[in-house]
């Protein structure tokens, strides 16, 4: 990913994060993350790739999930110890650097790609968006598991961690195979945030 | 190649049926944030399966190297371990039982370096293993006839012995089958030392998740059939242990 495209981005967020307060300013500064992650993984995916001789493809499948969501996952923590968040906070943190990596990611894939039917480029865009909140949800799970600071949460945070990085690598793949697989792929992401709508009234109706 | 493709369908099926039974459970009853953590143990175990198979149908072959399945693999062993019970590790670490399945695990992921030739991967999978059979071996070591853990200590050093052979450059068509029946053996001895005197269908989840770990052992480093075989054992043990863990929440809620 290129640097001048990066400048260009974030500066409105940037400003914005001077200029507001409260709650507008958390998710301006977690959008602001969002697309600052996007730019260091884009810088890191590619130097491991060249690191270990991958291909493009290669590199999209295999290093790339593991280092996107690990970076979201250290913004996160960054947030919690910083801003000291509370829990019914945390969903706006997330959809806040879902949609700011998503942004800078999709800017990134645009200038990239060239001459694509607008359409196919906005489904790709919004449903990478998708994919990106979603796992952003997901490691809101582990984050919450920091408060308890015992011995087996560093492995429940580390399999969160693991469970995202399945899911974000399993996309790319599905989305990689064109046709059939594609589309699968784009609803994948879509699911996942239809549970997550759903789970207050799920709970409700089998809870105790 | 069929009977791979048909074994990790069922495989997928069964993880998937775990995940929202426990899932369910977990809504449903009381003990919910070990329910929801096994759940989670189980989606992951699902995940890996999808993506084997995808990456299968769509690239034309499995994931070779280290992917994104093996990352849910491993995110199954730590949320596994994640939802045993919470143990003071300065009262057991100095007990046999939980020492000798730490080195046993070291061993293992030792073993595992040497046959393949690759340290990184291992090490990534020889860590949580580890911690998987620390913990779990920590909780189990509560009343454990000594008589019986003797046998079983015998029966790894002559397992380890075996191996090591096998590893050294033994002739495998030999030394492999009796690796084999080592393992076996040295599995049954096990779940005889952690059932005590009550029965195998009553163990608690830390006995059901040292049977897993020793039966993954057995798994990677054998071939062919007896891989799929220990791999079948293993996933059985999840699935006694996902009972087992319901059952539990269910009693202390009763109480």
């Amino acid at each position: 990913m290129r640097s001048d495209l990066l400048l260009a981005c974030i500066m409105g967020p940037l400003l914005a994060v001077f200029l507001l307060k409260g709650r507008a300013r958390r998710l301006l500064a977690s959008i602001f993350g969002g697309m600052l992650i996007a730019f260091l993984s884009g810088s890191i995916s590619g130097f491991l790739a060249g690191l270990v001789s991958y291909d493009a493809m290669a590199a999209v499948l295999y290093i790339s999930p593991a280092v996107e969501e690990g970076l979201k996952l250290i913004l996160f923590l960054l947030f919690l110890f910083v801003c000291q968040l509370e829990d019914a906070e945390l969903p706006d943190i997330a959809v806040g650097v879902g949609v700011g990596f998503a942004m800078m990611e999709s800017i990134a894939l645009q200038h990239a790609s060239g001459d694509v039917w607008a359409m196919r480029l906005f489904a790709r865009a919004f449903c990478s968006a998708l994919i990106h909140v979603a796992c952003a949800l997901m490691l809101i799970l582990a984050v919450r598991m920091v408060r308890r600071m015992a011995l087996e949460t560093l492995s429940g945070i580390l399999g969160i961690y693991a469970v995202t990085v399945t899911v974000h690598a399993l996309y790319n793949l599905m989305v990689s195979a064109g046709g059939a697989g594609e589309v699968a792929g784009y609803c994948l992401p879509a699911l996942l945030i239809g549970a997550w709508k759903l789970w207050p009234a799920i709970r409700k109706s089998y809870g105790r | 190649m069929t009977a791979i493709v048909l074994y990790e369908v069922l495989h997928c099926l069964v993880a998937v049926c775990a995940a929202v039974w426990l899932f369910f459970r977990a809504v449903h009853g009381a003990e919910r944030s070990a329910l929801y953590v096994l759940a989670g143990a189980a989606a992951c175990l699902f995940l890996g399966d999808v993506y084997w198979l995808a990456h299968l149908i769509i690239r034309g072959e499995p994931p070779t190297i280290f992917s994104a399945c093996d990352v849910a693999y491993i995110g199954f062993l730590l949320m596994f371990n994640a939802a045993l019970p919470r143990v003071e590790p300065r009262h057991s670490l100095r007990r046999p039982f939980t020492l000798c399945m730490a080195a046993f695990a070291l061993f293992n992921a030792a073993a595992w370096m040497v046959w393949t030739g690759v340290w990184f991967n291992n090490l990534l999978w020889g860590i949580p293993m580890l911690v998987l059979a620390l913990h779990s071996a920590m909780l189990a070591d509560q009343r454990l006839s000594s008589a019986r853990c003797g046998v079983f200590f015998a029966s790894l050093v002559l397992l380890v012995i075996c191996e090591a052979s096998v590893l050294a450059g033994g002739v495998r068509s030999v030394a492999g089958p009796l690796c084999t029946v080592l393992w076996v053996l040295a599995l049954g001895q096990l779940a005889f030392l952690l059932k005590g005197t009550g029965s195998l269908k009553r163990l608690p989840v830390p006995a059901w998740a040292l049977l897993m770990f020793f039966c993954e052992c057995a798994s990677f480093l054998a071939q062919g059939a007896v891989y799929y075989g220990f791999q079948v054992v293993t996933m059985t043990c999840f699935v006694c242990a996902a009972m087992s863990a319901v059952r539990e929440g269910e009693a202390r809620h009763a109480v």
